[in-house]
């Protein structure tokens, strides 16, 4: 009977052993990389977009379902598009949404950072207003990002 | 030992920086506010929120129009773009907004925004702690 273990694809590679430490720090990274890619690929991720147009009062919509389109607001006008989420599983999630690229600064979001428990409906209000200062005729774009990230222990 | 050591200099390099930083901007701006958030979008795009800005110090005959400056009010401090000089007082307008603001008494004035290259100097998302403590 031979005692003797076969050595592993790591200490083939490199030529030494993993210590005890080292296993656990690497499952640990593991678990919080593939947490964090969960979280990313969960997330709703919506496009977002909203054109500076000449005028007073002057709204033009485009409604889609796909994307966050304010349409062509001229200054002094905003434009309100809501999203719904839904928690249709038993655990918990924390709700957190975050908006990147030009738009970020011109939109609000009513409800952010927040507890979503299981059943319930919420529906999140994102209003965009054109300031004085938007440049006419350009094109303010960016993303927004649902994260839901489940919290079964809050 | 060496860890004892080590752990002794980062200690001392980051309560220096912590500790030293904010007086040598004091010293070195000339105010006794150096920083400041952005706490609203009211001066987008120049500023935005959650930016971390350089105050410097200045005095009433060193005001401009285009300046962006801080002032005093009763509600904290508002940073603020210089439309018009008057007298005894001067007249501010935030770039994103429509409205100007009331007149300024030059007295309560802190300082003008720190330039760099011809631009505002700002921290992106620095300002954010400062953005979340005023909505709580």
């Amino acid at each position: 009977m031979n005692d003797e273990q076969r050595p592993g694809w790591w200490e083939r590679m490199t030529g030494e052993r993993l210590k005890t430490s080292e296993k656990v720090a690497g499952i640990f990274f593991l678990l919080v990389f593939l947490f964090v890619f969960y979280v990313t690929l969960d997330a709703n991720k919506y496009a977002a977009q909203v054109k500076a147009i000449e005028g007073e009062g002057r709204v033009g919509v485009n409604p889609t379902s796909e994307r966050l389109d304010f349409g062509d607001l001229s200054r002094g006008t905003s434009a309100v598009r809501t999203v719904s989420i839904t928690n249709d599983t038993a655990v918990p999630f924390f709700v957190s949404v975050i908006k990147v690229g030009s738009i970020a600064s011109l939109t609000k979001v009513d409800r952010n950072n927040f507890m979503l428990r299981r059943g319930d409906d919420v529906q999140l209000e994102f209003t965009t207003n054109m300031p004085a200062s938007a440049e006419i005729e350009k094109m303010y774009t960016g993303r927004v990002y649902i994260f839901k990230i489940p919290a079964p222990f809050l | 030992m060496r860890f004892i050591l080590n752990t002794a200099v980062y200690i001392g390099i980051v309560a220096g920086l912590l500790f030293g930083l904010p007086r040598f901007l004091t010293w070195y701006l000339e105010t006794p506010y150096p920083m400041a958030a952005i706490t609203s979008g009211s001066m987008w795009p120049a500023l935005h929120e959650g930016d971390l800005v350089f105050i410097e110090g200045i005095k009433k005959e060193e005001i401009r129009e285009g300046d962006v400056v801080v002032w005093r009010n009763p509600n904290g401090f508002t940073i603020h773009r210089v439309v018009r000089l008057d007298e005894d007082t001067f007249v501010t307008k935030g770039d994103a907004n429509f409205n100007e603001d009331s007149p300024v008494r030059y007295e309560d004035v802190i300082g003008r925004t720190y330039q760099v290259f011809g631009k505002n100097a700002r921290i992106p998302y620095f300002g954010m702690i400062t953005v979340y403590a005023n909505k709580r």
